[in-house]
């Protein structure tokens, strides 16, 4: 036996020597970009494309019509030019010419008419239908490179909610019809890359397109690896095996801050977090009660807590990144004793045993549901503001789920206090404030109603004209402040983290990344 | 012999209707809206009925359920709800990175544990017997994540031997076969603090036999007695033990795959779950279940192999 341990041993002992002799890892070649993903890609079919990770590899191959530039403005994209009629009820877009798809089909306004048709036909079943169907009315091919896109309503904010958006992106069309179910592993755009391959839960390879039609990419190939586990992304970040982490969780910081090798990189998106009062939970139904409890909490020193220098309090409802933010708008501070006050107003008075308690003897109760794991801290900042409305004498009961179920309770409105994150590519305030404020938008789970909040944001999307959009909006975020229907938390930041020898890479706040500038020097 | 295999392949049948009802039932009765998910939190409720009636989820459950099953008569899966590609070919993309990784752990711990539990048997009390038992012991409960977080920080961060995460390559290229060390070792020691311990007590428990004791009179070595008339006796439970670990190092490596971004059958199971993928859970734990019983059926027949006075009937 003596002898066999010791030719197990040798043995092993022998393939580290010989593991040894081929020491440090790889480290990424200097014309490839390695870009970790959270989670593998789905459906690179742009009327499918949803989810984080396959719409950051679904910016390098495919192109909008227009794009995002890095201050939140708009920039031609495919579209060298367009108009926008005076009720905001047509627009025309002028199309680039000369730009190919990278099947070599020609670009031009029959490939945006069959992309967007395809999205409004119901057959195709694309997330993104009802939202085509509800505003475009019709679309005029003028000529091979000029369309116009007629809507049903007046949409100031039609560029932003639904022509940059993932299913929106211009696939070839002659790609779409030859592959067909296959056409998620044949993926044909115009963008700054080209899809090469894709071997499941392993990478993703794309090639630069040397014709395109900004610039032709400084980096030859870029390659997305699902990495699920961010410990593990960390670990190849700092060996160098990877370049670029796109989500940095925050308990990161630290060490990647004391990592030479690696340039941190945090700045807000268009993001808010916010727990959402539900208007059928009876002790909602009094203002009072709701602007209470914005006094109850002291959201700096939450965030300094849980999440210092990853999030900034919020400044009312909408976005704080957004152009039409209200830096004015009127906030309630800190402060338990007006809250008790305000409580007491409302008929909720301590007891003995330290609870606020009605005439009837009943306790000032309600569930705060929050998910784990979906945002930044979630669960752990909700046991936070639980123990300060605890501390107020409020019977809360914390409830945490996970976020599929989080949706079906927000769904059948089966909740009291919610905490949820809405994220948005862009700060139109449009996208923000419609769906959580207006009384029929999608997000406004509590069924907030205020015909006056409806009314003024109707008229946000007939205005065309910057200044006076501005002031509507502006007025607004005051009239939901004032109303309180939800409590506005936080903006998180966007964590990336990318090796130092990454120059010239930028991105936008609505997440967007930009490869076309970026290379690498040693 | 063939009776006895037909009869195990009967048996099958019911076990895979009662796995397919079960697996049907949980992904069906847990809240959460797969449409839902899919269509993300900026989804209207008509753009979600949409995905539901594309992905046919408004029907009745028994008629979902008979649909899968006539499905699975056939060998279809079904299309995976996320993304739209047939279950099957995205599970045999997976299978052989889950089965060639459980290989290459059940090899490890073979290798490592049989040698360490006759050692321990042989020499019983004595100062190796407890260490490696205390070893054993220190194995069972190490968490995986744990170890494999440990192995990647001293392996492939401190000291950059291996590749910290991904499947290279095949095993038998040398850059695929180190990327494969990390997780076997990972997945493998659990497996081997069992089997060691295993091996120990039955290597034990064979010695104190009579014929052992005729066979040292005789004047055999100890050399002798040990590998020709001990060891082989002492496979049986060993060996059964090796198979039931097998089947769980092919279901339950999903650790193991998240850690080391393996890309197994484990961990597209489990993100499945989180999107209700349904058509990949079910297929997934189909296969699975499936690989479990012909494991067993496997073992039972190697049983007859080791010991000839096995009979099946």
């Amino acid at each position: 036996m003596g002898k066999k341990g010791l030719l197990i041993g040798c043995l092993l002992a022998g393939l580290l020597i010989f593991a040894g002799f081929n020491a440090a890892q790889a480290q990424t070649p200097e014309d490839t970009l390695v870009v970790a993903l959270r989670a593998d890609i789905q459906d690179l079919d742009p009327a499918y494309l949803e989810d984080a990770p396959t719409s950051s590899v679904g910016f390098q191959i495919y192109d909008h019509l227009i794009r995002r530039d890095f201050d939140g403005s708009f920039a031609p994209g495919l579209a060298e030019d367009w108009e926008i009629c005076e009720d905001a009820r047509a627009y025309t877009f002028y199309l680039r010419q000369g730009v190919e798809f990278h099947d070599g089909t020609p670009f031009n306004a029959e490939a945006v008419y069959f992309n967007f048709e395809r999205l409004k036909d119901p057959e195709t079943g694309s997330h993104a239908g009802q939202l085509m169907r509800d505003n475009i009315k019709s679309m005029e091919i003028i000529d091979d490179y000029t369309i116009v896109i007629n809507l049903y309503e007046p949409n100031a904010a039609f560029i932003d909610d639904v022509l940059i958006q993932n299913a929106t992106f211009i696939a070839s069309p002659r790609a779409i019809e030859e592959y067909g179910e296959d056409y998620t592993h044949n993926p044909v755009g115009t963008g700054a890359f080209v899809f090469k391959s894709w071997t499941p839960d392993t990478e993703v390879v794309l090639e630069r397109n040397l014709d395109y039609w900004d610039q032709a990419p400084r980096i030859e190939q870029v390659k997305f690896r699902p990495i699920p586990e961010a410990g593990t992304q960390m670990t190849e970040l700092r060996i160098g095996t990877i370049d670029l982490v796109t989500t940095v969780p925050t308990e990161y910081i630290e060490i990647l801050d004391e990592d030479e090798d690696i340039v941190l990189i945090s700045e807000p998106d268009f993001n808010t977090r916010n727990l959402v009062f539900n208007f059928a939970t009876e002790v909602f139904q009094d203002v009072r009660v709701r602007q209470a409890l914005h006094h109850a909490l002291d959201l700096e020193e939450l965030i300094d807590a849980f999440l210092e220098g990853v999030a900034e309090p919020a400044i009312g409802p909408l976005t704080n990144e957004s152009l039409y933010h209200n830096p004015d708008v009127k906030l309630y501070d800190y402060d338990p004793d007006r809250a008790l006050e305000l409580l007491a107003e409302a008929g909720w008075t301590k007891g003995n045993d330290g609870l606020l308690r009605n005439e009837d003897g009943e306790t000032l109760s309600f569930t705060l549901t929050t998910p784990q794991g979906r945002y930044t801290m979630d669960s752990e900042l909700n046991e936070a503001i639980h123990y300060q409305f605890n501390q107020l004498g409020i019977d809360v009961n914390l409830e945490i789920v996970e976020f599929a179920t989080l949706l079906d309770k927000l769904d059948e409105r089966d909740f009291d206090l919610a905490y949820i994150g809405l994220m948005q590519r862009t700060g139109e305030p449009a996208a923000h404030l419609d769906l959580m404020y207006h009384s029929t938008g999608w997000a406004n789970w509590g069924d907030y109603k205020n015909p006056e909040v409806d009314s003024i944001l109707e008229k946000g999307l007939r205005t065309a004209v910057f200044e006076e959009r501005e002031e509507i909006y502006h007025k607004v975020q005051d009239m939901i402040m004032a109303d309180a229907p939800s409590i506005p938390i936080m903006n998180e930041f966007y964590l990336i983290a990318h090796r130092a020898n990454i120059q010239d890479y930028t991105f936008t706040p609505s997440r967007t990344h930009d490869y076309i500038r970026l290379y690498k020097e040693d | 012999m063939f009776n006895y295999f037909l009869r195990r392949l009967i048996y099958l049948i019911p076990i895979l209707i009662g796995v397919a009802l079960i697996s049907f039932m949980i992904m069906h009765l847990i809240p959460g809206d797969p449409a839902r998910v899919i269509a993300g939190v900026g989804a209207s409720p008509e753009d979600v009925a949409a995905i539901r009636a594309r992905l046919g989820l408004d029907r009745p459950l028994h008629e979902q359920f008979g649909t899968f099953m006539l499905g699975l008569l056939q060998g279809d899966l079904g299309r995976s709800l996320r993304t739209r590609q047939p279950v099957l070919g995205e599970i045999q993309a997976r299978f052989f990175a889950t089965a060639s990784l459980a290989l290459f752990a059940m090899l490890f711990s073979i290798l490592i544990s049989i040698p360490l539990g006759v050692l321990a048997a042989t020499k019983q009390y004595s100062i190796f017997d407890n260490i490696s038992m205390l070893g054993a012991i220190g194995g069972l409960s190490a968490p995986s994540f744990w170890l494999g977080l440990m192995l990647m920080y001293y392996l492939a961060f401190a000291v950059q031997i291996f590749p910290p995460s991904g499947m290279a390559g095949m095993p038998w290229t040398l850059e695929g076969f180190k990327s494969y060390i990390l997780p076997s070792i990972t997945l493998g020691v659990p497996s081997a603090a069992m089997l060691a311990r295993l091996t120990r007590s039955s290597v034990l428990e064979v010695l104190r036999q009579d014929y052992i004791r005729t066979a040292r009179a005789k004047g055999t070595g100890e050399r002798v007695v040990l590998y020709r008339h001990a060891l082989k006796n002492a496979l049986i439970p060993i060996i059964t033990m090796a198979g039931i670990q097998l089947g769980y190092l092919l279901g339950g490596a999903v650790v193991v795959e998240t850690v080391f971004s393996w890309p197994g059958l484990g961990r597209y199971i489990v993100s499945a779950i989180h999107f209700r993928d349904f058509p990949v859970v079910q297929g997934g734990v189909m296969f699975l279940a499936l690989t479990f019983v012909f494991l067993n059926l496997i073992v039972d027949i190697l049983y007859g192999i080791i010991d000839p006075r096995i009979r099946y009937d």
